[in-house]
């Protein structure tokens, strides 16, 4: 998807990260010298509860940092569904990991989707924790202004703790993001989208 | 001239008072004044104040004083403690503003080990609101909100023994009476010792309320003797 | 004099900028002015002001930190400071809020340099934990008193940080408790903001332990004693407030169409003006940025050519309800209300109902 500016809304559940993956991407785009707005958006619960990321990032000026209708939703979670039904536009891309969403679920949903196997990619060969940084290739595929480069320089700053416990995060992150960009890849070639 | 030396720390033109006769605050206050004199604190002591017949208090003491809403002077003292370490904060509050509306206050500045001193006024009821029910109004006694003695609680409330397992080893914690004027200014001289050592202190104050007791100059001392024997005085903490 | 400006929209990206949330540049905001002590109580979407705080206090010796059992005693807490010459603050939301009025009451009546971050969530009661603007009212009056408090409303991260060090100079220079009413979306947003700037830091004095025996009391026997006490404060304010009122009226000379917003709805209209403007539609917009005092002799002068008044806000009409009495005898203009109760108000959406009105 080309654009000048993207309006992304990332949906899942508590514990999921979604929040986390909001933060790198803001992180990306700020150090890719765009504006940017990232406002996470939950309930009460800790944990479980459906949560949304809002993020914006572009060239143009960023009134307000909700928008209604978004160009790009990344779903992680049925729960999540009702929630992000009412950011779907014309024109909105609907991504989803299709092994927590089946595709019945979405049967009333407009959209174009992009039917990502994040968790069992990432179960089968990788780490089921990343299955989130699956989701985030795909959607990087579709952001023409952020490369994945950027997103791993931004995942060493917000991630830099964890991949100091745990090194062998750092090469399953960037594995994860590589998967999920070839299968966007994939998934429109047989249909022959225009991107 | 026969007048009873004053406390220096106690304004000399605060007489006459404006307390009702035969009201331990007077007793009270001049024991606190005593103290500070004989420690020698003065020019670091403020005073707080919380609502009720304590915050008449202002008219005596040539201390800088602060009055807060009802219950709030714990808190209140425990900020200002914080941000000024050298001085000595001493609160002065009573059994309604302690134990009831400002007892959350109360355990948590006890549990945080606060450096400050409280001096809890127990008369066993609300006096400046004319004389409803309190924490410490026992079984069966007569306030304007237990009629008859009815609607008391099975058991009042027992604040220095509440307060003592969130206490601090170092805390102060000590239940004195009117009564015992001696004994009441070891008392408050070790909070006070306590709270220069770094420590949270409370000493409750058994004292009068004759108006709201509605009792003779006899009576009184009667009925104060059934607080103390409810109340009994001693050191809890410390 | 009033502080009626017009500022420019700001685009792209200066190299000066860091990637911060709201509550990250209103801790900047406080560290500019010299802030030294902090009380405060958990809650969303405020928390992580307390926490951040925490952190700075748990390594900087100089700030001292107390997490208290509520926010009423976290507002005594303040006071205690403030009486001790800290420079105290705390932040609150929502139910929070609520409390923190009872501590502000004292505050009020002492002239006590208060400073407090609300961070507004939806109500009532629990409601939701992120955004609302239905704090309005409880900010400019909460209390059992008359509402002598100043209240600034920053619309962007930018002014976050401005007005949260201001708000510090504005309590110590006038002694009133100075509130920043922001908003969820303002404290848990994430974007590029310059707080780099080098503000003064605040000068502060004890109240006790400093020369003359104050006896600091609210409680008054007489009537008469509480009007003279009222009388006196009500003075200082009004003679306080032609200095600490501010507004932004953008493009507003020769409106037809006024926008009136505050907070972040205040940039997204702005944002919407300005589009509009491209399509050379005759739209202003008007932002009170203290809610309290509030800039009415701005405001009328807003509206000097308007048709229609467009009153934007996330409640059902705290603002709308200031709006209509300032401008009352003032405008013949015809009122849209785009009110959306704990909702936020994109800035598409208020150039849709600019464009509708305009036809």
């Amino acid at each position: 998807m080309v654009k000048n500016h993207y309006k992304i809304l990332i949906a899942g559940e508590g514990g999921q990260g979604v929040q986390a993956l909001c933060h790198v991407l803001t992180r990306a785009a700020f150090e890719a010298d765009l504006n940017v707005v990232y406002m996470p958006n939950y309930g009460v619960e800790q944990r479980g509860g459906v949560s949304l990321g809002f993020l914006q990032l572009g060239k143009e000026v960023i009134g307000f940092p909700k928008f209604e209708k978004a160009d790009i939703i990344v779903n992680m979670r049925d729960r999540a569904i009702d929630r992000v039904s009412e950011y779907i536009g014309e024109d909105t891309l609907y991504i989803y990991d299709s092994d927590l969403i089946t595709g019945s679920e979405l049967r009333d949903v407009s959209a174009e989707k992009l039917a990502i196997p994040a968790t069992s990619i990432a179960s089968s060969k990788l780490s089921p924790a990343v299955f989130n940084m699956v989701l985030a290739g795909a959607l990087l595929s579709e952001i023409h202004l952020l490369s994945r480069r950027q997103v791993e320089t931004a995942l060493e700053e917000v991630l830099g703790y964890k991949y100091k416990q745990k090194p062998q995060l750092r090469n399953l992150n960037k594995k994860a993001l590589e998967y999920g960009e070839k299968l966007a890849r994939e998934a429109y070639e047989p249909v022959g989208r225009k991107r | 001239m026969n007048t009873p030396r004053m406390p220096k720390v106690l304004k000399q033109e605060s007489k006459p008072s404006n307390f009702c006769p035969g009201c331990g605050y007077g007793i009270i206050l001049r024991v606190i004044g005593e103290v500070i004199d004989e420690m020698e604190i003065s020019p670091r002591t403020v005073i707080g104040l919380d609502i009720g017949c304590n915050l008449l208090a202002w008219n005596y003491y040539d201390l800088d004083t602060a009055q807060s809403h009802h219950g709030r002077v714990t808190p209140m003292l425990a900020g200002y403690k914080r941000g000024q370490k050298e001085s000595v904060a001493i609160g002065i509050a009573g059994d309604g503003g302690l134990y009831a509306i400002g007892l959350q206050g109360l355990i948590h500045t006890a549990h945080r080990n606060e450096a400050v001193t409280i001096i809890g006024v127990n008369n066993s009821l609300y006096a400046m609101t004319g004389g409803q029910s309190s924490p410490t109004t026992f079984p069966g006694e007569v306030t304007t909100t237990t009629p008859g003695g009815k609607f008391t609680e099975p058991k009042p409330i027992y604040g220095p023994e509440l307060l003592q397992p969130v206490a601090s080893e170092g805390a102060f914690l000590a239940r004195g009476t009117v009564n015992n004027i001696p004994v009441l200014k070891s008392y408050i001289k070790k909070a006070i010792e306590a709270q220069l050592a770094g420590n949270f202190s409370l000493v409750e104050v058994v004292s009068y309320c004759p108006t709201n007791w509605k009792t003779n100059a006899e009576a009184t001392i009667d009925f104060s003797k059934k607080l103390e024997s409810i109340y009994k005085p001693g050191v809890i903490n410390g | 004099m009033a502080n009626n400006t017009e500022k420019k929209i700001s685009s792209g990206v200066k190299p000066k900028k860091e990637l911060l949330t709201g509550n990250d540049v209103l801790l900047r905001g406080a560290y500019a002015a010299g802030a030294d002590f902090f009380a405060g109580y958990p809650i969303t979407p405020t928390t992580e002001v307390l926490t951040g705080w925490a952190n700075a206090a748990a390594h900087d010796s100089r700030l001292e930190f107390l997490q208290m059992e509520d926010e009423i005693a976290s507002g005594f807490a303040v006071i205690g400071a403030l009486l001790a010459g800290k420079k105290a603050w705390t932040a609150t939301a929502g139910i929070g809020h609520v409390l923190m009025q009872d501590p502000l009451a004292v505050a009020e009546s002492y002239r006590l340099p208060f400073v407090m971050y609300v961070g507004q969530r939806g109500g009532p009661s629990t409601g939701t934990v992120i955004y609302s603007q239905q704090e309005l009212t409880l900010a400019r009056f909460g209390g059992n008193g008359e509402g002598l408090r100043i209240v600034y409303a920053p619309s962007t991260l930018a002014e976050m940080y401005t007005y949260m060090h201001k708000a510090f100079e504005t309590a110590w220079k006038y002694r009133f408790p100075v509130i920043v009413l922001g908003d969820g979306y303002l404290s848990k947003m994430q974007a590029p903001v310059d707080v780099s700037a080098k503000l003064p830091k605040v000068k502060s004095t004890p109240y006790f332990l400093n020369g003359p025996i104050k006896n600091m009391r609210n409680c008054f026997s007489m009537e008469e004693e509480l009007v003279e006490h009222l009388n006196f404060m009500f003075k200082e304010f009004s003679e306080a407030s032609k200095e600490i009122v501010e507004s932004e009226s953008y493009q507003t000379k020769d409106a037809e169409v006024v926008v009136f917003a505050w907070g972040s709805v205040g940039y997204a209209a702005k944002v919407a003006v300005a589009k509009a403007r491209k399509d050379k539609l005759k739209v202003g917009l008007f932002r009170p940025i203290t809610m309290r005092p509030f800039d009415s002799a701005a405001a009328i002068k807003a509206v000097a050519r308007a048709k229609h008044i467009i009153i934007a806000e996330s409640s059902a009409g705290h603002f709308g309800r200031i709006i209509r009495e300032t401008l009352a005898q003032n405008t013949d203009a015809e009122y849209v209300r785009l009110y959306k109760p704990a909702e936020g108000i994109t800035a598409e959406e208020i150039e849709k109902k600019i464009r509708e009105v305009a036809k």
